[in-house]
């Protein structure tokens, strides 16, 4: 059966399995019938849209609401001693019904274990409260909880590019907060905590990463500059004088202020990466993504360094034969011409073809 | 047929234990501790409940619930010194140890938890606003003082971002003392103070007469050097252009570990392509 519409069948098996433990046959039937025919349905339409047209067109979304109204009346209506205790396994069918539910959804690794876990404890019990005091004994219901969270995070991490450590960090510690957390109220306090720290620390990351961006943008407006200084347009001389004091201000600052030096910024992979970064191309990962000519890694810091920060007067480096030149980027129209989008798609894909969450 | 008092006993021994353990839920484990007292003189698992339901424990369990909760995300929130955030929490756990029922706590909890929301998007904007004012008057003091056109952008930026804070009745100097506001940049001391000095100046942008005299004389200089090299200039402009093309690469991150990326050449061409 398809994932989609197993996942959407098991949104009812719980208050299925739970009525039935709870109501007798004949008071379940009209439930049954239109839970059957939903079956029935699932099983002749394997493609999820098939699926949820045909459903749509028996009514079977309100049908069931109806029922299910209907079935909650005549369980409120009974008195006390006349209500059907529920047995181990109808207990355990309402978190069968989760645990299918959990199994429908994609890398919920960790959160279908504690379901197996608390479905085996089903086996040589008879009551709903030898499962639930043996579950609480092993702390399963909070771990429910907490997997779910791991498993959302767990996939993150693994989506997130290994450089970005800002991001990666704040995973990692979430998932081991999910692992360690022994109640809700510690694993939200857990997870809030290192979530308002994240938030900080990338307001933070932030401003380092668009400090860096504008000693590039030096280099930029510098080299634009020369460039019409040397086509004749005398008056771009000032923009060469002031592109060049403020690259020396920017670095001033970053080395002087931040003990961040032009090696300590390549050696920082996502310093190195937002120098160069063209561009995302997959929404779901940040592990593959579009660069500018890397070679002007080599421009940029002769340029640092042999004119911005150099002795050299403002004429000698208009007058400069550079070693390294500046490869221009692609543009939108390169990408329509040549089909890049699709390459780089393509080369994306290849990548990551064997990660478990790109499968 | 195994003794449902018991097993009872042992299913609230065990959250309690827990409870107690991590201090974090204190509201919860009044009631868990209450029920095992309770547990002690009841003759069997539906004595017990009607002991609970005498004192109206499931309730106060569901409130504790709530009010634990919320008092924990006050706490996490005082870490980051986010005392908005604080009181948001604190209040709405307040209004549910109030409630006496269900249907009030549940009311209670979506009324002021949602007005609560209202002030932490409020915050939020008020951040922005600070962040935004703060970038504007950190380029504004590496921003060449002759270079007005960019001093005016950066002042009608501070503007913008000011005039923001004014109408949510903050002002800039006064957050610039707060912990939670200074977190948000990686400044020290005395680049606050540096940030600061520019503060009056960036609202009234002018050319500095100095750095406008220094960049006349520096710009003659360069004409006086440039004199009579046109062909050298447009020599060296097309042998950079000759040298450079135009490229796109695809940049592969490592599996597991940080390090070097991979880059892969996806395309090269002329630069007039």
């Amino acid at each position: 059966m398809n994932e989609q519409v197993k996942a959407m069948i098991a949104g009812f098996k719980l208050p299925y399995e739970t009525y039935k433990g709870m109501l007798s046959e004949e008071e379940m039937a009209e439930f049954t019938k239109v839970y059957e025919e939903m079956l029935s349905l699932a099983e002749e339409h394997d493609d999820f849209m098939a699926f949820n047209d045909a459903i749509t067109k028996a009514d079977i979304f309100n049908r069931l609401t109806v029922e299910m109204g209907k079935l909650q009346a005549i369980a409120d209506a009974k008195p006390k001693e006349e209500r059907k205790p529920p047995s181990a396994e109808s207990f355990l069918n309402q978190y069968r019904a989760l645990y299918e539910q959990a199994q429908a959804q994609p890398h919920v690794y960790k959160t279908v274990q504690v379901y197996e876990k608390l479905l085996a404890m089903g086996e040589s019990v008879e009551t709903p409260l030898e499962i639930v005091a043996k579950a609480e004994g092993e702390n399963l219901f909070h771990k429910i909880g907490s997997m779910g969270v791991y498993d959302t995070y767990k996939v993150d991490y693994d989506k997130t590019d290994p450089n970005e450590t800002v991001h990666r960090d704040f995973r990692a510690d979430v998932l081991k907060i999910c692992e360690e957390s022994e109640t809700t109220d510690e694993l939200t306090y857990g997870v809030d905590k290192r979530s308002l720290q994240f938030n900080q620390e990338t307001v933070r990351d932030d401003f380092m990463v668009q400090l860096i961006s504008k000693l590039m943008g030096s280099i930029l407006s510098l080299e634009m500059s020369k460039a019409h200084v040397r086509a004749g347009r005398k008056q771009y001389i000032s923009a060469v004088i002031v592109a060049r004091r403020e690259g020396r201000n920017i670095y001033g600052i970053l080395t002087d202020e931040f003990s961040l030096d032009w090696e300590k910024i390549v050696s920082t992979m996502r310093y190195k990466k937002r120098l160069i970064m063209q561009k995302a191309i997959l929404p779901e990962t940040t592990r593959v993504w579009a660069s500018m000519p890397v070679e002007n890694l080599d421009w940029m810091k002769e340029t640092l360094f042999e004119e911005i920060l150099s002795d050299l007067s403002t004429g000698e480096i208009i007058l400069r034969r550079p070693k390294a030149v500046f490869h221009l980027l692609t543009l939108d129209e390169h990408e329509q011409k040549f089909g890049l989008a699709a390459k780089l798609e393509e080369g994306a894909r290849e990548h990551i073809k064997d990660f478990y969450w790109a499968k | 047929m195994a003794d449902l008092l018991e097993l009872s006993k042992q299913y609230h021994r065990a959250i309690r234990d827990r409870m107690k353990k991590s201090g974090l839920s204190p509201g919860q484990l009044a009631v868990h501790e209450r029920i095992l007292e309770l547990a002690e003189s009841a003759t069997d698992v539906d004595d017990l409940e009607d002991k609970k339901n005498a004192e109206n424990l499931t309730f106060l369990l569901n409130r504790a619930l709530s009010v634990d909760n919320w008092n924990v995300k006050a706490m996490a929130a005082k870490e980051i010194h986010d005392d908005v955030a604080v009181e948001v929490f604190e209040k709405t756990a307040e209004a549910a140890g109030k409630t006496t029922d269900q249907q009030s706590l549940s009311a209670t909890v979506e009324e002021a938890s949602t007005k609560g929301q209202e002030k932490l998007v409020e915050q939020e904007e008020i951040k922005m606003a600070f962040i935004g004012a703060v970038y504007a008057l950190f380029d504004y003091r590496f921003t060449h003082g002759a270079n007005i056109e960019q001093r005016k952008r950066l002042s009608a930026d501070l503007k913008i971002h000011l005039d923001k804070l004014s109408s949510k009745d903050k002002k800039f100097e006064e957050l610039v003392k707060q912990a939670l506001y200074k977190n948000l940049i990686p400044f020290s001391e005395a680049q606050w103070k540096q940030v600061l000095e520019v503060f009056d100046e960036a609202q009234k942008p002018t050319t500095d007469p100095e750095a406008q005299k220094s960049l006349e004389e520096e710009f003659k200089e360069v004409q006086a050097e440039l004199k009579g090299k046109g062909g050298e200039l447009s020599k060296i402009q097309k042998d950079i252009e000759v040298r450079g093309t135009r490229m796109l690469y695809l940049a592969l991150a490592p599996a597991d570990e940080p390090g070097e990326y991979t880059f892969e050449k996806i395309w090269e061409g002329g630069r007039d392509e």
